[in-house]
Order: structure tokens, then sequence, then C-alpha cells
């Protein structure tokens, strides 16, 4: 006898084989998509870190004054709102280092015109940062602890105080 | 005589075979096991990024600490250079060096980095901090 269309079994397992198949393709093609975002979003951090580094240490370099306006206490918080470090540099005026949420920021009052230069320096959310004077040295420190979802990044800037220059402690 | 229609036998076929079931598994498979590694692969490439920047924030602090003493007491702190709590926490096996030179320019301190990652030890990160003589500072722009 000639048997025609399929089992009640047959299916079964041609379904389950084929949903199986279905969602292995469809995770690899989920983590692949995360995994880009992710790596994106690393190296971004990786790249600011090096750009904020250069410009810290040139900012430092060509400093006249230099004044630190956070203290231990607030060191081990995120603060928005207070400058971390003001420095006065004789060409571009005031620069100011300060703290944001997802980003160290860095404002510049130019003299020649009336918005002052900002930029924005990405970082890991909830980075808490701190500035210190290290002997003849002026040290910016960022930590940001391990999460189950985040990687540790920590940024850890040494700049050489130029010689002469005016240390203010913190207001 | 009984004619046949040319695709009567496909009307006739209907759901998956085995050996077709088979053959997308075995194409699956292929692909997964083609892909994981290079899922790993970008696992370690990640951490050696991470390691690379830190390594070469390293490397500038070192060589900032250096601009900030007079180079007459540069082969003093050479000599006793350990690398930042940061660096040995988290580059393993975490090597730096140091050596100085006197040139007809200036003393040249070499900082040179290592850690055990694939031909790191070989191929440390080096920077090289310059102190010219008196008189050959570069004019200011």
């Amino acid at each position: 006898m000639k048997q025609r269309g399929h089992t009640l079994i047959e299916l079964l397992a041609v379904m389950t084989a084929s949903m199986t198949l279905l969602g292995v393709a469809a995770g690899l093609l989920h983590r692949a998509l995360r995994t880009q975002a992710s790596t994106r979003h690393l190296l971004e951090l990786e790249h600011s870190g090096l750009l904020l580094a250069r410009q810290f240490r040139s900012d430092v370099a060509a400093a006249t004054d230099i004044r630190i306006t956070t203290d231990s206490a607030q060191a081990a918080d995120v603060d928005t709102t207070t400058p971390l470090i003001r420095l006065q540099l004789p060409v571009a005026g005031e620069v100011v280092y300060q703290a944001g949420i997802k980003a160290l920021h860095r404002y510049q009052d130019q003299r020649s015109s009336d918005a002052p230069l900002h930029e924005a320096y990405r970082m890991p959310a909830g980075m808490a940062w701190r500035a210190e004077q290290a002997g003849a040295l002026i040290r910016l420190n960022g930590r940001h602890a391990a999460t189950t979802y985040a990687r540790p990044h920590d940024i850890d800037i040494l700049a050489a105080l130029p010689p002469g220059l005016r240390m203010r402690g913190s207001q | 005589m009984r004619l046949i229609h040319p695709r009567s036998s496909q009307h006739l076929r209907s759901g998956i075979s085995s050996l077709e079931l088979l053959v997308a598994g075995v194409l699956i498979s292929a692909a997964m096991a083609t892909t994981l590694p290079l899922f790993i692969q970008h696992q370690r490439m990640i951490v050696m990024t991470g390691r690379e920047r830190l390594a070469v924030e390293e490397l500038a602090n070192q060589a900032e600490r250096l601009r900030a003493i007079p180079a007459d007491q540069w082969s003093k702190m050479t000599s006793a250079l350990q690398p930042s709590t940061v660096a040995v926490h988290r580059l393993p096996g975490v090597r730096l060096t140091a050596s100085q030179s006197s040139t007809v320019l200036g003393e040249r301190v070499v900082l040179e980095i290592a850690w055990n990652d694939p031909g790191r030890q070989d191929h440390p990160l080096t920077l090289a901090v310059w102190q010219p003589l008196s008189g050959m500072e570069a004019s200011p722009q």
C-alpha cells in the first residue's frame, strides 16, 4: 500500500528541527549585531580616553594658573555640577574640566568669541572622577567599576606642572 | 500511451526529507564552527585593545614623571622604575624598563613596556623622553 502524506510524529520532528535551526541562526545574528554595537562603543571610549589625556597634558603644560575645585569628600561621588579643575591659559582663556553623566566635559572660554568652546569626551555612565596634585604632577583620575554588562574602565592621567606655576587648592 | 506531465512528480512531494534536514544542519553547524572562533577572537581583541590603551597611558604617565624632575635626577628615577598599581593589576606580567643615554642633542630616556599578550614580549611599546641641552629648546611658535 502506497503511503500518502505524513504522520503527526514526522511533522512534529521536522518542525522541531526547523525551529531549532532557525533559533540558532537568529541567535547568531543577534549576537553578531550586539557585538558590533558594543565594540563600536568600546573603541569610542578608548579613543576618547587617549584624546582626553593628550588635551589635558597640553592644557596643563600651557597653564599659568591651576585651581583644583574638588576635594577627597567629593571624589567618591559623581558630581555633575562642580568643575573638577580650572586652568588659566594665556591665549585660550579659562579652561574648565567638569564631570558629566556619560562624559567628561571641557569648556574653553574663547576670548575672541562669545560662546565658549565645548568638548565632551565620552565615558562610561557613572564614572567617578577626581583631580589632585601629587608633588610636581597633577593627576586626573576616573574610575568605573565592572558591572554585569560592562568591563572596568580606569583612566589615570598624570601631567607635569610647568615650572613656576601658581597652584591653588580646592574651594 | 500514458502521458506523464513533466511536473507531476513534484506535485506528489511535500514536506522536508531527512537528507535535506541533514544538509541544512551541516551547513548551519559549519557556519557556527566558523563564527564561534571569530566571537572568541573578537573578545580577545577587545581585551588586548584595552590593555594597549592602558600601556600607552602608563608610558605617557611615566614620561610626565620624568619631565617633572631635573634631568640630572633621571638616572636615579629610571633605576627604581616601577609600573603603577593599575598597570600591575590590568596588564598580566607587565615589565617596565628604561634606558638612558646622552646624545649631542641632550639626555634621552627610552621607556619600554611589555606584557603577556601575544607578540608583546617581542615587540614592546616604547616612548622616548628628551631633555634638550640648554640653549637647544624649541622656540615658541
